[in-house]
């Protein structure tokens, strides 16, 4: 049976900070210290309000080489004692316990001896916990202790269910907290009551989500993929320095370079890497070599941020200028299988660059379309804000055209106007005879539209349809009106008569 | 021998010497289309560009009835609105750069420098940008 060790260092991306420290994601407060948390910021909260609360208060970099090159004494540390150390973020590593137990004597040596190497080699104080499942492992180190494997079940089974999401990185972790939310509404307020429910019942009811909880819940890890593909499969970029580098700050725009190149490789094969790798290669010819494994999906700029973090590692290991770059992304899993089963996800990169623009021009400004309900194609065209915690856009809302025709008899349909003015423009209509053409109470128009004048245009109408009398939500007052589509040889548009008169309602 | 034949040869000269020296060339299709304000065309590009999975964006784009863009083939589930991006063009376009596969610009004035930018990034990443309003000035030729 395998055995897991965690290594953990709590409010790890805090620790060089006052002791009113938060860490930011998109404007809003997603880490912070137990003082902060005293004075009364919290999680999710912005960073105005936060100030207000505390004015002393400090933000933590959320610049992920900065947070890489401050790991990597821990991550050295904790090599040295185990191989093969899986790196989850800034603050976690794990492995495998069996063989490292077996070196050391048993587990619990191993365990005293990463505690106590990493707290010599750093100064800082850990957390680590052995159990048969990452789990149980992560919940062990808590309390710095190690789980029987006959006695794992007991033990996790009594923490409630938020226990699980120390698990996802605290980016993540908004849809399975919402899974949470749900489980406790339904009762299932602990992790042994989400371990009773079963695989299927979690899946059907909570989709991809509900069952990485539930895998979760019994001890598997389900972020570790295990269709990884050989290692020969890989993809690589390399740079020649044009100036050898002597300094880490020189390194930004090869980093950059270096990140886009792996990056679009990646993204043009279709696959995301488990493992990264750079290497630097000085002008001695000396080189210095560092690998990262990877449990999150990485984009440009966590790549960028690999490449630098090894750049200011080496300029202090290698004893001359760095010459060339090389990078390496391996353990290629497909993308497809990082993705939601179930429902679909939108595509990370989008998303990413969404949330960027709700930061940029405000959330109001960012939507997305969706076809509601409604007599006139005005009442259905309409946006929505686009939410970062969302479906990406209105599965529901863009109901099936009949569907929608059935719950809307009398409604406008096919043919469907592209071009729906947002301010109507004022229209006269002739008939042949030079007199202005007019409706009736009925619905019915005075005479036959022969010629159509816009404010700087006109046009002799070919041939029209209609007219069509939509009453209307006439419960809130809405008044009916009637819609006419007239074609030219050069344009189809719809005007609309109200009781103020015709108006170009839309373009065909 | 005409114009065709010669334009031929010279194109094959140029591959062969792209080849020798490494050289990569830009994607054959030009990243900037421009459709006028005929929405029916804009509409029959956009899906074409988006292809099956892709994602777009659209600047400012008012006035168009998304009913009748998804009856004609139009995806709403992969498309985003940006309203307001006068005011931080930059960032609004380096951002849609980076995240979207393509990005149509409607109501929107795009400084000369900037598109220039933007379409030697779009190019670079193999982003379309579809034009609608007003004209620009850097001009694509398409790249046989």
């Amino acid at each position: 049976m395998q055995r897991h060790i965690v290594l953990h260092i709590p409010q790890w991306d805090l620790e060089n900070y006052g002791p009113h420290a938060v860490v930011l994601q998109a404007g809003r407060v997603a880490q912070l210290s137990v003082a902060a948390a005293r004075a009364g910021v919290s999680a999710g909260m912005r960073l105005r309000t936060a100030r207000q609360l505390c004015p002393d208060l400090q933000i933590a970099t959320a610049d992920l080489s900065e947070r890489l090159s401050a790991f990597t004494r821990v991550y050295e540390a904790a090599a040295s004692v185990i191989p093969h150390l899986t790196f989850w973020w800034p603050g976690r590593l794990s492995a495998l316990a069996s063989g490292p137990a077996k070196y050391w004597g048993s587990e619990q040596n191993l365990l005293d001896q990463l505690v106590e190497t990493v707290t010599a080699q750093t100064g800082l104080e850990t957390q680590c916990g052995i159990a048969s499942g990452i789990l149980g492992a992560t919940l062990a180190a808590r309390r710095g202790g190690i789980i029987e494997a006959a006695r794992e079940y007991e033990f996790t089974d009594a923490f409630e269910l938020g226990a699980l999401l120390d698990l996802y990185p605290a980016s993540q972790r908004h849809q399975p907290a919402d899974i949470c939310e749900q489980l406790q509404i339904l009762g299932i307020s602990t992790i042994g009551q989400l371990r009773l429910l079963g695989a299927s019942a979690a899946a059907t009811r909570f989709g991809a989500e509900g069952l990485n909880l539930y895998r979760l819940a019994c001890g598997a890890n389900p972020f570790q993929q295990k269709q990884i593909k050989p290692e020969s499969e890989y993809v690589s970029a390399r740079i020649d320095c044009e100036i050898p580098l002597e300094s880490a700050g020189q390194a930004r725009l090869y980093a950059r370079y270096l990140g886009t190149q792996l990056a679009m490789q990646l993204r043009a094969k279709g696959v995301a890497p488990r493992r990264v790798e750079v290497m630097a290669v000085a002008v001695s010819n000396m080189r210095f070599k560092r690998g990262w494994n990877l449990l999150d999906q990485v984009d440009e700029a966590d790549l960028e941020g690999y490449v630098q973090a090894l750049c200011e590692a080496a300029t202090g290991e290698l004893d001359s200028p760095v010459l060339q770059l090389h990078a390496r992304a391996c353990q290629l899993v497909p993308l497809a299988q990082l993705q939601s089963a179930l429902f679909g996800q939108t595509n990370p990169q989008v998303h990413t660059a969404a949330v960027k623009l709700l930061n940029i021009v405000g959330e109001q400004a960012v939507r997305v379309p969706c076809v509601e309900r409604g007599y006139s194609y005005r009442e259905r065209n309409q946006t929505r804000p686009w939410k970062r915690f969302s479906e990406p856009a209105g599965k529901k809302e863009n109901t099936p055209l009949s569907l929608r025709d059935k719950q809307f008899p009398g409604a406008l349909t096919d043919p469907f106007p592209l071009t729906l003015f947002s301010a109507p423009k004022r229209l006269l209509l002739f008939a042949h005879s030079g007199e202005p053409v007019s409706v009736d109470s009925d619905g019915c128009l005075s005479a036959e539209v022969a010629v159509c004048h816009g404010e700087h245009w006109q046009m002799r109408v070919e041939r029209s349809y209609g007219p069509w009398r939509v009453l209307g939500k006439w419960w809130q007052g809405q008044s009916p009106n009637t819609y006419l589509r007239l074609e030219s040889n050069e344009r189809t548009i719809l005007a609309v008569y109200d009781h103020s008169g015709w108006w170009l309602d839309a373009e065909y | 021998m005409d114009s065709q034949t010669r334009l031929a040869k010279a194109r094959a000269a140029l591959a062969q010497a792209e080849r020798d020296l490494g050289v990569r060339s830009g994607p054959k299709v030009a990243p900037l289309t421009g459709c006028g304000n005929d929405r029916a065309q804009l509409i029959q590009t956009l899906i074409k560009a988006m292809g099956e999975n892709g994602y777009a964006a659209l600047v400012q784009l008012p006035d168009l009835c998304w009913e009748g863009a998804q009856v004609r083939g139009l995806d709403l589930d992969r498309i985003i609105c940006v309203e307001n991006a006068q005011a931080n063009l930059i960032g609004v376009c380096e951002t849609l750069v980076e995240g979207f596969h393509v990005i149509v610009f409607g109501d929107v004035k795009i400084p000369p420098a900037l598109q220039k930018q933007l379409l030697s990034r779009a190019r670079a990443r193999g982003v379309q940008i579809l034009t609608t309003g007003h004209p620009w000035v850097a001009h694509q030729r398409e790249v046989a």
